[in-house]
């Protein structure tokens, strides 16, 4: 009976330990802001037709990158941890707007949603569609929120997917400050 | 099928048919198909 | 293996047949996926095919804005009074695993101390984690959350969080305290599970508590003829969750009863068959 109940708390402390070892900022998100995980090597971003969400201008993503880097974010209305996070980006885009351009392309499927939680917050953020599925798979964007920090070269300089609080988003920054 | 159920079916029926209205499977198929960072620890 | 379990693999298999899934870690995006199933099945989970019937509710009601899920209302309700907790014992995957983990070797906790209580606090879990939490979430902070999903689901850390997590590489290095502390559930209730009987079907699920209150009324499942019942208990004493009687809101429709009533007043309804006939077919 001992030798059983040995088992099951061996048992019990793997599968407890292969949630922490799966969280290598676990102790770091409890004192520092999380640091973003670095691209893969010479990653470039490949080009997106965009539109905004009237539908009325399309915009291209080499567009947005040409002049000054871009922090883009996929986000959803319908996700929470995408909506906790927009006035994160909202703030930062205040603070940096000047060195680096801030856009926001939404996965809804309806672009009316987005864009009436867009002027129901009064946010500034220029918010985005395009085509989902390109999107999706073009980005790898299995789930949202994602970030990613793009230089004028089109490398990926960042991306980080979860939402983030202001630290942790001002850190996810630096690479292009 | 018991016949004091039927207004059991109706109901489910009508909720089904409000909801198909409404856009709702689409709205199902969002969140299913995205992965939720929330439901997998992350959030 | 009895027809029980053929049918349970079956669904668990049909669920999650995105195969592709669980070789790359992406989740399947298929039209189906506006579908719930009838059992507990995450998502998230890289095989799922289907939405999870409590995931779909919880994260409807509750997000950007407050919402009565129809669909997924109308959905359940459909699911129960067909077959309320006949789904739990036949088609919910979970149920599946919970069954299989007993099956190990280890001390077994055949009487639960304290089922008499224990089998209510399901009903604070689905009332407090399915309705009130993620509605408060949201009147407090504007954005609600899938509480018990977030905080609790076991399923959903299993089949979802230890595929995705092993197998994407961004998703791992996003994790966190709360993926620590879901982890730290599904190990409790891992353990639990080899020692008692689907505990968690028994003590936590909400979805088994919704189910639960169609069972007497569903076209099928376990039944008593109530002329023939004696309320002899025989039925509570072999039944393995200690269900009161069988066919109440605790009874997953497993049978093991059937054969053990000194009456044959329990039986499997059969929606082709009248419940009267077969009371005089078997006396």
């Amino acid at each position: 009976m001992k030798k059983w109940i040995i088992g099951c708390l061996i048992a019990a402390i793997s599968v407890f330990a292969a949630g922490c070892g799966s969280t290598p900022s676990a102790g770091a998100k409890a004192g520092q802001p999380h640091t973003a995980q670095a691209a893969p090597d010479a990653m470039k971003a490949s080009d997106l037709q965009l539109k905004t969400l009237d539908g009325k201008t399309a915009v291209s993503l080499k567009e947005l990158y040409k002049d000054t880097p871009v922090y883009l974010n996929f986000w959803a209305s319908w996700c929470p941890p995408c909506v906790r996070e927009m006035p994160h980006i909202e703030a930062l885009q205040k603070q940096y707007g000047d060195k680096i351009r801030f856009a926001a392309v939404t996965m809804d499927q309806n672009p009316a949603d987005a864009r009436a939680f867009i002027q129901d917050k009064g946010l500034t953020l220029p918010v985005y569609t395009g085509n989902l599925q390109a999107i999706a798979q073009l980005y790898d964007v299995s789930a949202i929120p994602v970030s990613l920090l793009i230089g004028t070269d089109g490398t990926i300089l960042a991306k980080h997917v979860g939402a983030m609080d202001e630290a942790e988003l001002k850190q996810f920054l630096q690479p292009a400050l | 099928m018991q016949r004091k159920n039927i207004w059991i079916y109706i109901t489910a029926v009508v909720l089904l048919a409000i909801g198909l209205y409404r856009h709702e499977p689409a709205a199902v198929w969002q969140r299913a198909a995205t992965i939720c960072l929330e439901c997998i620890g992350i959030g | 293996m009895d027809k029980r379990h053929v049918i349970q693999l079956l669904s668990a298999v049909i669920y999650n047949a995105h195969v592709p899934g669980f070789l790359n870690g992406r989740i399947f995006q298929g039209e189906s996926k506006a579908a719930c199933v009838p059992g507990l099945n995450c998502y998230s989970c890289p095989g799922a095919i289907g939405a999870c019937p409590l995931g779909a509710f919880q994260s409807v009601l509750s997000g950007t804005a407050l919402r009565i899920p129809f669909y997924v209302l109308g959905t359940v309700l459909l699911f129960g009074i067909l077959a309320g907790r006949f789904i739990c014992g036949w088609l919910c995957p979970f149920g599946l695993i919970q069954e299989a983990l007993y099956r190990l070797p280890g001390p077994k906790l055949r009487h639960v101390p304290g089922t008499g209580i224990l089998r209510y606090f399901r009903y604070g879990i689905a009332v407090v984690f399915v309705l009130i939490l993620p509605v408060a979430a949201y009147l407090i902070s504007g954005i609600g959350e899938p509480a018990f999903c977030k905080y609790i689901c076991p399923a959903g850390t299993l089949e979802a969080s230890v595929p995705l997590l092993l197998m994407n590489q961004s998703l791992a290095a996003a994790a966190g305290w709360i993926t620590v502390w879901k982890f730290f559930v599904l190990a409790f209730f891992l353990v639990l599970m080899i020692c008692i009987y689907r505990p968690f079907c028994r003590f936590v699920c909400p979805l088994g508590v919704w189910y639960g209150l169609w069972n007497r009324r569903a076209m099928l499942g376990i039944a008593v003829a109530e002329k023939r019942c004696t309320h002899c208990g025989t039925c509570h004493a072999v039944c393995p969750a200690e269900a009161v009687i069988a066919g109440n809101a605790e009874c997953i429709s497993c049978g093991r009863c059937v054969e053990s009533c000194p009456e044959k007043a329990i039986y499997f309804r059969n929606p082709l068959c009248d419940p009267e006939q077969l009371e005089v077919k078997s006396k």
